[in-house]
């Protein structure tokens, strides 16, 4: 209810477009009957400039850059947020964990130096190159470069809270010390972890893209505004711009929308 | 141990708090030994460093000391980070409570003040249900908060400094404590807000009989309402003894330094 209260309020109209942006790139396209299918080609009407028909263009084997572009928002979405939320499930506890002053919270800690000396992107390809060129695999990817991220987030913050005097006094009142993290740590954290889990999954849209811009991943015929970024690559030298464009336009509407609602939740929770 | 002892009396022993700063120690409490009996006000007097808070946490099972505590003859301190800790976690709350000084961080600011009374009555089990918002309201009073109401449904950073002082104490006096330990619970309150709050304690401890351990540092108070004091200087407790005597006949070069130049103020 009180989400729905914060989209209508008139100082919020930014947010509340964005929101509908997400929802419309993630859920549209299974209610939007396309004029052309997206997934058939047509190689008679390839490169088709922007018209009435066609009101993206064609690419070079004939697809439809609308219908394209809509359809590839329901799986890079898709991916991005699923891996974001699993990395924010396992970097939660995990955070927690490393939060405390103990030999264990110093080994997850090591644990975490030794991944991130890696450069992440490469251990993402190396990953999916690995264990096959698949949707599940990228999603692994995903995860995998966001938990140490999530995981370090949330001990600075947990390190910040623990230090509060109302810590202390919980346990000063008897509280134990799982009720102490989930009642008192917890609810003090959410504000930042929301807005983080935003950026991160904004920041996921742009590796999916760049992980199909390769070739990895998401594969034709499947929609991927990474891969339709890279087919329309060969041609924006020769004027054919529209068949980059558009799905770049979707990379770009979405990441600002992730980026706007992650500044509406820091706002909101700093503002307490 | 003596069982027909009074009730409710706290008995410390060679209690130590050690700093760690990277390669230097800082010995906060050297070797504090003292005990209060039953409807007797503790108060600890020093200045600001002395070790008085450190003390107070310590006997709290804030932080982790060598030494020993005692509350009904059952070890408080022992219990702290062993497995019996849980049960020094059922007290605490309930027949020990603690008033910390800055009221506004500790209070959690994502819970109303109503919220938070829920938690300790639900922890320690303390009233039935359907008498809690009578409760709250009462304890509230208690204090001297004219508007129960507003202040229950509130959130911490909605009060003013002096509002949260007062729920603060309200939430450590909730359960009727027997036990009480205080870090400066009065400061920064009006002087009759303060006369108030000192006279509930007061009355709380000579009629409901509660033990009282108060950390200020304002002799007035402990002048006018405490049996026995306590006198802390660089971590060590330099003088202790009964008000009367304390007062009247400072045995230590220190405390006649504080005695005379908090008379010379009230002059």
């Amino acid at each position: 209810m009180t989400v729905v209260k914060l989209l209508l309020n008139k100082n919020n109209i930014f947010v509340t477009f964005s929101f509908f942006i997400l929802l419309f790139f993630s859920f549209g396209s299974f209610f939007i009957s396309f004029p052309h299918d997206p997934y058939v080609t047509d190689i008679a009407n390839r490169l088709l400039e922007p018209n009435e028909t066609y009101i993206f263009g064609t690419d070079e084997v004939g697809f439809d850059v609308f219908s394209r572009t809509i359809v590839a928002g329901k799986i890079d979405l898709f991916i991005s947020l699923s891996g974001t939320i699993v990395a924010l499930i396992i970097g939660l506890p995990l955070g927690l964990l490393a939060s405390e002053k103990t030999r264990r919270a110093e080994r997850i800690m090591k644990v975490l130096d030794m991944f991130q000396a890696f450069p992440l992107l490469v251990l993402a390809i190396v990953i999916v190159a690995m264990w096959g060129n698949n949707i599940r695999n990228v999603i692994f990817a995903i995860i995998l470069i966001n938990v140490p991220r999530f995981t370090r987030l949330i001990r600075s913050e947990a390190l910040t809270v623990r230090e509060k005097r109302f810590i202390e006094v919980a346990t000063a009142m008897g509280g134990s010390n799982s009720r102490i993290i989930f009642k008192h740590l917890m609810p003090n954290i959410l504000g930042t972890l929301l807005a983080q889990a935003s950026i991160t999954t904004a920041h996921s849209i742009v590796v999916v893209a760049a992980l199909s811009f390769i070739g990895i991943g998401v594969v034709p015929p499947e929609a991927s505004w990474g891969s339709m970024i890279r087919a329309g690559s060969q041609y924006m030298t020769t004027g054919q711009w529209w068949t980059s464009l558009f799905p770049g336009l979707a990379i770009l509407v979405c990441v600002l929308s992730f980026n706007t609602i992650s500044q509406f939740i820091l706002r909101k929770y700093e503002s307490l | 141990m003596n069982p027909s002892k009074t009730q409710n009396t706290i008995e410390v022993e060679n209690i130590e708090v050690v700093y760690k700063l990277e390669e230097k120690k800082i010995h906060a409490v050297k070797d504090a030994s003292f005990n209060v009996t039953e409807r007797k006000m503790l108060g600890i007097i020093g200045e600001t460093g002395s070790g008085k808070s450190s003390l107070i946490r310590a006997l709290n099972g804030l932080i982790k000391s060598p030494g020993d505590v005692r509350f009904n003859n059952l070890k408080i301190l022992d219990e702290v980070g062993t497995k019996n800790e849980f049960n020094f976690n059922k007290l605490r709350g309930k027949n020990v409570g603690f008033i910390p000084q800055n009221p506004f961080g500790s209070l959690n600011p994502v819970y109303k003040i109503s919220k938070q009374f829920n938690f300790i009555n639900k922890r320690h089990k303390i009233y039935d249900v359907k008498t809690l918002p009578d409760k709250i309201n009462e304890a509230l009073i208690d204090v001297g908060i004219n508007d129960p109401d507003r202040v229950k449904n509130s959130y911490s950073f909605e009060l003013s400094g002096g509002m949260a002082q007062r729920v603060v104490i309200a939430l450590a006096t909730f359960s009727k404590p027997r036990l009480l330990f205080a870090d400066e619970p009065t400061t920064g309150l009006d002087v009759t807000v303060e006369r108030q709050l000192l006279d509930n304690f007061f009355d709380f401890v000579k009629n409901k009989s509660m033990t009282l351990v108060l950390v200020t540092h304002d002799l007035g108070i402990v002048a006018q309402y405490c049996d026995e004091a306590l006198v802390m200087y660089k971590g060590e407790i330099v003088e202790k003894g009964s008000v009367n005597e304390i007062f009247k006949n400072p045995r230590d070069a220190y405390t006649q330094q504080l005695i005379k130049a908090s008379s010379e103020d009230i002059s």
